[in-house]
């Protein structure tokens, strides 16, 4: 409860590189209030990422507590390069990594159901879930990572094609596919 | 392009959940909360612990509510195929409760529990463990869902719902899968008393009697051990009516087929395919428990009605009867009084009382060979001349006598006569002696 009034102002992630790399090096230097503030303008991304490589709410929620110790720990180490998020989601690649590399293991990993996930998610918009469930089911998993990075983290497709080591014409033209195809489901009602 | 991406965002923000005090207190593992503590502003203790009271009662409230909410039950499903089992669903088709109706269904259960998952994935669950189990495959492979949900629509929805899942899950590259789907009637009393009876679910008990309705020859109890597969062949076979839908198509590999049970029927008679009179009638049906092909067939007057065993193609019952008179191969303009007189003493069984029978050629016509309808005018001896006319319809089956013998005596082309109003119908032998020979 005491932290609630910094949860719940979570706001829509805007990349100001500059306001990140402070935060960050005030968190290096054990400023837990800029923990809480990079948190803030980061988690929509830092999620929204890990979802889209492991397409599972449980996975991508330890992944995001896991960035930020990880990101708490090595802030000190942090080389303001002007790419702040850039930095941040390639912790976060590492970790989805290790997880897939876990669930790989575990024999018995079954694919999330969406539908059952979204109807027990509270505070959703009927929209919303249309939209997750439609990205999440109808997306390739390369479609759905590029375009939860350019319309959530608000990647330019340049340093997406950097980020996942694709060719830039292949974001390109995989992001047009994905929004046209979503752009037409959501015209349907969330049905093809 | 933009406002598709607002929504992603803007789903994409709702969906994150909040995290933020668990990674603050992991990473600072105490230490940083009571950093961040201090920027806060302190309420008074008295205040801060109405309001948790507050916010816990309503919790408690709200759950009360929510848990009554869930656990009403909506619409009861049953499941059968040959296991049998009933799914209690909460309004928003959640189980509530699930329980096995026989031995079988038991077995599907097993230790699954499937109470607070949607239909869909109880269903999914159940269905996948009968197909492991055998029960559905590719030689069984009907469903029978009934609904019990009082609103029509909703019912009707349910069962559309239902359907699509259990098509969806039992149809493989090779076959399709049949499902039933009905709606409980819970007026239909026969149904309850019957079920309550033999131990099935309401859903099965209304399937027989539909079919009961329509085949006089079956009775519910014999066809309450068979299985949802057979129950759906008959179904396929009479049409009978429903208060539900019937998608797909039952799988029938595990029986003979048509075509190899009119052989093994051939052969048990010792008879050809070409020997046959007219065409061989095979119709699949239950008898006794068992699946059969009843086929009837005529040959040289006499009619065969033998009943093959479905699944191994063994021959249960073999009816000959003698009586249905076959003489064929009429031919020429008119045949005598004489070969009619023949064929009448040769075929018929009471020939012997048909002495004196006097049949003139000229007295014989047919008003029509193509729409059956045949005059036959004859005279008998004891020359009082008395005529009488008579109509026959060979479609009835009890007339087949006589009409296979007016087949013979009247040759197709034949002059038409005229309508006449004082036909009498004539449907026996019986019936035509007296026509013949009124006393």
């Amino acid at each position: 409860m005491i932290l609630s009034s910094l949860s719940t102002a979570r706001k829509i992630v805007h990349t100001d590189n500059g306001e990140l790399a402070e935060l960050i090096s005030s968190v290096a230097a054990g400023d837990i209030q800029s923990l809480g503030e990079l948190y803030k303008l980061t988690s929509v991304s830092i999620y929204s990422f890990a979802l889209s490589i492991l397409k599972n709410s449980h996975d991508a929620e330890d992944v995001m507590h896991d960035v930020y110790l990880t990101v708490s720990a090595s802030a000190v180490s942090y080389e303001d390069k002007g790419k702040p998020l850039a930095w941040m989601l390639t912790i976060t690649k590492n970790h989805c990594l290790m997880k897939l590399r876990n669930r790989a293991k575990n024999a018995d990993y079954c694919p999330e159901n969406w539908e059952d996930t979204l109807a027990k998610a509270t505070g959703l918009s009927v929209e919303d879930t249309v939209v997750v469930r439609t990205c999440m089911e109808k997306l390739s998993d390369e479609e759905l990572r590029i375009v939860t990075l350019h319309a959530v983290s608000g990647f330019k497709h340049r340093e997406i094609a950097e980020l996942l080591s694709l060719p830039l014409p292949t974001v390109l033209s995989k992001y047009s596919r994905a929004i046209r195809k979503l752009r037409k489901i959501l015209a349907d009602g969330g049905t093809e | 392009m933009k406002q598709t991406e607002n929504k992603i965002k803007n789903a994409f923000t709702a969906i994150t959940p909040d995290i933020l005090e668990t990674v603050v207190s992991d990473s600072v593992s105490g230490k940083g909360t009571a950093m961040l503590v201090k920027q806060k502003r302190r309420l008074p203790i008295a205040i801060v612990a109405a309001a948790a009271a507050f916010v816990m009662l309503f919790g408690v409230f709200a759950g009360v509510l929510a848990y009554m909410g869930n656990n009403a039950v909506a619409s009861v499903v049953s499941i059968d195929v040959n296991p049998s089992i009933e799914i209690k669903l909460n309004r928003k088709d959640v189980v509530v409760d699930i329980k096995a109706l026989n031995e079988d269904g038991q077995k599907i259960i097993g230790n699954m529990d499937l109470t607070g998952t949607k239909i869909e994935v109880a269903l999914n669950a159940l269905i996948g463990s009968m197909i492991t189990g055998g029960y559905i495959d590719e030689l069984a492979n009907s469903v029978l869902v009934s609904v019990d949900n009082g609103n029509a629509d909703k019912n009707a929805a349910l069962r559309e719902k239902l359907n699509a899942i259990i098509s969806g899950l039992i149809t493989t590259e090779n076959a399709e899968g049949a499902v039933i789907a009905l709606q409980i009637d819970k007026n239909d009393t026969d149904s309850a008393y019957l079920a309550d009876k033999l131990g099935i679910s309401l859903g099965k008990a209304q399937l027989i009697l539909s079919l009961c309705a329509n085949n006089a020859k079956y009775d519910p109890e014999s066809l309450a051990k068979l299985g949802i597969n057979e129950l759906s062949l008959l179904l396929q076979e009479i049409g009978a009516e429903l208060k539900g839908e019937f998608v797909g198509s039952a799988s029938d590999k595990a029986y003979i087929g048509v075509e190899k049970s009119k052989a093994a029927a051939l052969e048990y008679a010792k008879v050809t395919e070409d020997m046959v009179y007219g065409s061989i009638k095979v119709e699949f049906e239950h008898d006794d428990g068992m699946m059969i092909y009843e086929v009837e067939f005529v040959v040289e007057g006499v009619r065969y009605e033998i009943e093959v065993n479905a699944v191994n193609g063994n021959i249960i019952s073999c009816e000959k009867k003698n009586r249905d008179v076959l003489i064929g191969g009429a031919v020429g303009e008119y045949v005598s009084a004489k070969e009619v007189e023949d064929i009448i003493s040769a075929y018929c069984p009471e020939r012997q009382e048909w002495n004196g029978l006097n049949i003139s050629s000229n007295t014989m016509t047919a008003c029509s060979y193509a729409k059956p309808r045949f005059l036959i005018r004859v005279s008998n001896t004891n020359s009082r001349l008395t005529q009488r006319r008579a109509k026959f319809s060979p479609w009835n089956r009890t007339d087949i006598i006589i009409m296979k013998i007016i087949q013979a005596v009247i040759p197709k082309k034949t002059d038409l006569l005229q309508k006449n109003k004082h036909l009498k119908r004539c449907s026996t032998v019986r019936d035509l002696r007296k026509m013949i020979f009124p006393v």
